[in-house]
């Protein structure tokens, strides 16, 4: 009895010592004080604390200056007199100015005019300055990094059977065409885009700021106009190419194996184009879509605004309340549209380069006679029979009927 | 190669096009973002 006694009691401790060690964190987390600054010194405006904060990037909580002083400047007070400010004292007016609440008509410009201070704005330049360039870059470095990697380990994907010497025709001028189109005007894109974004920081130290005044004029100029040559491309492809890129089971056999990159000798069965060229097909056309509408959104400001609509619907799916992030704003300034748009379309051009930077990789120096698809459209006959097999007998048998059929006749 | 040739081509034309087509249009940045009001010109003073 006792030393069951003593089992109950050593486990009751332990219970309550673990429970005050699960309550510890909760101490933490009252530990930041919530109270209101004193700001007696200067009446109840902004202190040399608040600035020194906001100078140190904290948020400090402008609630303060935003709404009127409890008890004072009550605008119905002055309401009788109305007067020149229409019932508001100066103080109001002035804060409705600063926090873009004031209800206001302007000459020229229309809507964007009437924002005359953009809190967010600020919120936005510091995005763009930082984690947009920094995390993009990583992005395009360890993609960099990873397919050199890949290319010391595995080596040039070559030819492993016997060469036969004969060709066969994968693309006609026109895909090869539609092809070249969207990879030449996306790489100018790319250039131009990346000069947009990086330029300041990193080639006005390097070239000065005349020199690289003329590039980003120039970069801009083609960015904008070459965008055009990208959207054909993109309908292109996208018109020629769609039927053959429906995925199938076939593609999930050729998933399991990689593909064959990983393991030399290994060519799983494949279709015109095989589960790789499929994911690369799809991504190009529903990012490169998304990055075409966000860009006419910018090419023409203030014209198209695309945010507002999306937030919307995907406040009514209930994703974003589901992922955390709260409902997003549904009421937005012109300014604001504009500046989640370009946050948008260079989020996604940073995915979409990266994804291309593999793509032109295994076209070019990661596959042996790859390229020839889309050089001269005509491919060594071993190379389709290793890595486009289905589709290599699918031609076959096409010609063999259409031999059959102008055969012996008459 | 020709069809890469001709479609590198056919982005310069693009471009070009786009550029003077856009102006013509009025679509040229000068005039969508300035006013009449800071026009200088035969009514100016």
């Amino acid at each position: 009895m006792p030393r069951q006694g003593q089992v109950v009691m050593t486990r009751l401790l332990a219970t309550f010592i673990l429970a005050l060690f699960l309550a510890a964190p909760i101490a933490a987390q009252q530990g930041a004080p919530t109270s209101v600054p004193d700001r007696s010194a200067t009446g109840g405006a902004t202190t040399l604390e608040d600035i020194l904060a906001r100078q140190r990037g904290q948020v400090v909580d402008n609630a303060y200056r935003r709404n009127p002083a409890p008890g004072n400047h009550d605008p119905a007070r002055f309401a009788p007199a109305l007067g020149p400010l229409g019932g508001l004292s100066d103080a109001q007016v002035w804060r409705n100015l600063r926090f873009n609440q004031a209800d206001l008509r302007v000459s020229a410009g229309g809507a964007p005019a009437r924002v005359l201070i953009q809190d967010s704005g600020m919120w936005w330049l510091r995005m763009r300055e930082g984690p947009l360039p920094r995390y993009g870059a990583w992005l395009l470095g360890g993609m960099i990094a990873l397919l050199a990697l890949f290319y010391l380990i595995r080596g040039r994907i070559r030819i492993d059977g016997e060469k036969t010497g004969r060709t066969v025709t994968r693309f006609r001028f026109w895909e090869r065409f539609g092809h070249w189109l969207t990879a030449g005007s996306f790489v100018l894109l790319a250039l131009t885009g990346l000069t947009e974004l990086f330029g300041r920081k990193l080639l006005i130290p390097l070239l000065g700021k005349p020199l690289f005044a003329d590039i980003a004029a120039a970069s801009k100029w083609i960015h904008n106009n070459v965008a055009w040559a990208f959207m054909l491309g993109l309908v292109m492809v996208f018109v020629m190419w769609v039927v053959q890129n429906i995925p199938n089971r076939a593609d999930l056999k050729w998933l399991a194996v990689g593909g064959g990159l990983f393991t030399r000798g290994v060519h799983p069965p494949a279709p015109k184009f095989n589960a790789g060229q499929k994911l690369v097909f799809w991504a190009v056309i529903v990012f490169g879509a998304s990055i075409a509408v966000t860009g006419l959104s910018m090419l023409f400001p203030f014209q198209l605004p695309l945010v507002t609509w999306t937030f919307t619907l995907l406040n009514d799916t209930g994703l974003p309340q589901l992922l955390g992030l709260g409902p997003l704003p549904e009421v937005l300034t012109p300014h604001q549209e504009m500046q989640y748009t370009q946050l948008w379309h260079v989020s996604v051009a940073f995915v979409m380069m990266a994804l291309i930077l593999g793509h032109i990789y295994i076209g070019t120096l990661g596959m042996e006679a790859a390229f020839d698809a889309m050089g001269s459209g005509e491919v060594e006959e071993q190379w389709a029979r290793e890595h486009h097999g289905l589709w290599l007998d699918e031609i076959k048998n096409k010609n063999a009927g259409a031999a059959g059929k102008s055969g012996p006749a008459q | 190669m020709k069809a890469m040739y001709a479609a590198f081509l056919t982005i310069v034309v693009i471009a070009l096009g786009a550029w003077y087509g856009l102006h013509s249009l009025g679509f040229s940045s000068a005039e969508r973002s300035a006013s009449e009001n800071v026009r200088l010109g035969p009514g100016a003073e």
